[in-house]
């Protein structure tokens, strides 16, 4: 029974983690978007992404945690596409190196 | 076990339940407490990401960002007598449904270019709703244009400035100098025939008669402004004109370009009204013939042009020191 409570909350911890992992990315490009300052979504970004999918994901499995784990995942899922579009599409609208 | 201990041990298990019905009660409103922060917060923080690509997508695929480069670079070449561009001047900055667009306008004045102002233009999706200039002009051309302050005037129209004064002003001018100079003709010419008359100066650009200049009025009564083209080969990367075997039919190809854009042509121009299609179709219907041109060279070539049956009017421009390697 205990080892029971305490998976569930491994999995639940992992979501919950999942989420401030993507949120706290989500602030990052918030704060480079409205400073003006390019703070590229490289480097220990790219991995708290990756991570937090990863924590998603592994969240998503159990259905006590699959909503927390679901959260999580399209956050990451999110950032990534926020990283694509504005990388092609900055080559698109802006002619100039 | 007597009945009182058997009471007492009944009230204790029946204690256990609520305190693990209060826990769990405890743990789950905590929780929702959670989540409904954390979807406040997630949606706070999606909303300018979110923008900034609807943004992006917008000048991808909506009204280009090239297209309001093109058109903004068009209508100077159009409407601002000797005007040319650097493509690496160009400076595009993207924010929240906004760009901003900045880039230097360029004068040839004897054999030199000089940068003449500086433009910062700011669109909200396709609204231009900011515009700064900021001017290098020793001769600023009027800012306010009127039907009679223009400086290169049609034969029919009046002109605000003393041609006369001009002339004593050019003549007083060192030797040393090039001067870039507004010459308004005293009869309607083809570009070639003015080119051909103006010896020892470059003719650099040409107001085109387009129906309405004889009092800048439109048919419907409205002022507009002069249109024109560049007259010198243009080998810059960046120019319309670069490699165009006829510069009159790339004018009539890049003001038919403009039509859709009319709006913020005229927010970019210094003039405020184009009317480029009642303009299009006289161009169409009766051909290019200039009325006025803008030449540089050196003083005492252009101050040799006043022997010239073709000139009306001659304005001062920019004034140099010598750079004339002809």
């Amino acid at each position: 029974m205990e080892l029971e409570t305490l998976k569930q909350d491994i999995f639940r911890w992992a979501g919950w983690i999942s989420i401030v992992m993507g949120l706290l990315v989500l602030a990052v490009i918030n704060i480079s978007l409205l400073s003006g300052y390019d703070l590229l979504i490289t480097g220990d970004l790219s991995a708290i992404v990756i991570v937090g999918f990863l924590l998603g994901t592994f969240a998503a499995v159990p259905k006590h945690s699959r909503q927390l784990g679901l959260w999580g995942v399209l956050l990451s899922l999110y950032t990534g596409f926020f990283t694509v579009v504005i990388f092609f599409l900055g080559w698109t609208i802006s002619p100039f190196p | 076990m007597d009945s009182y201990e058997k009471l007492i041990n009944d009230a204790k298990s029946e204690n256990v339940q609520p305190n693990d019905g209060t826990k769990k009660m405890k743990k789950a409103i905590t929780s929702s407490k959670w989540r409904l922060i954390l979807t406040t917060i997630t949606v706070a923080l999606l909303i300018v990401p979110t923008g900034y690509m609807i943004t992006f997508f917008y000048y991808a695929f909506g009204t280009k960002s090239t297209t309001l480069m093109d058109v903004a670079s068009n209508t100077l070449y159009l409407t601002e007598p000797n005007t040319t561009l650097e493509e690496l001047e160009f400076n595009m900055d993207f924010s929240l449904f906004s760009m901003d667009l900045g880039f230097q306008q360029y004068k040839q004045i004897g054999d030199e270019v000089y940068p003449a102002k500086n433009y910062h233009l700011k669109f909200v999706f396709n609204d231009l709703v900011e515009k700064e200039i900021d001017s290098k002009l020793e001769k600023a051309y009027p800012k306010n244009p009127t039907q009679t302050n223009q400086w290169l005037v049609h034969p029919n129209n009046e002109m605000d400035f003393n041609s006369n004064d001009e002339w004593r002003v050019l003549s007083g001018l060192p030797d040393e100098t090039v001067v870039e100079a507004y010459l308004s003709l005293n009869d309607l010419y083809t570009v070639d025939d003015v080119e051909k008359e103006m010896n020892g100066v470059d003719v650099i650009w040409a107001a085109i008669y387009s129906g309405v200049e004889d009092n800048l009025l439109s048919s419907n009564g409205v002022l507009v402004s002069p249109i024109g083209y560049p007259v010198q080969p243009d080998s810059t990367y960046w120019s319309p004109f670069r490699g165009s075997v006829s510069h009159e039919a790339t004018f009539l190809e890049m003001l038919k370009g403009l039509v859709p854009y009319e709006p913020i042509a005229e927010e970019v121009s210094p003039h405020k009204n184009l009317e480029l299609p009642e303009r299009i179709a006289y161009l169409e219907g009766n051909g290019f013939k200039t009325y006025g041109v803008v030449v540089t060279g050196p003083k005492k070539n252009i101050e040799a042009l006043k022997e010239s049956d073709m000139i009306r009017a001659l304005k001062v421009g920019e004034v140099k020191l010598w750079s004339w390697k002809h």
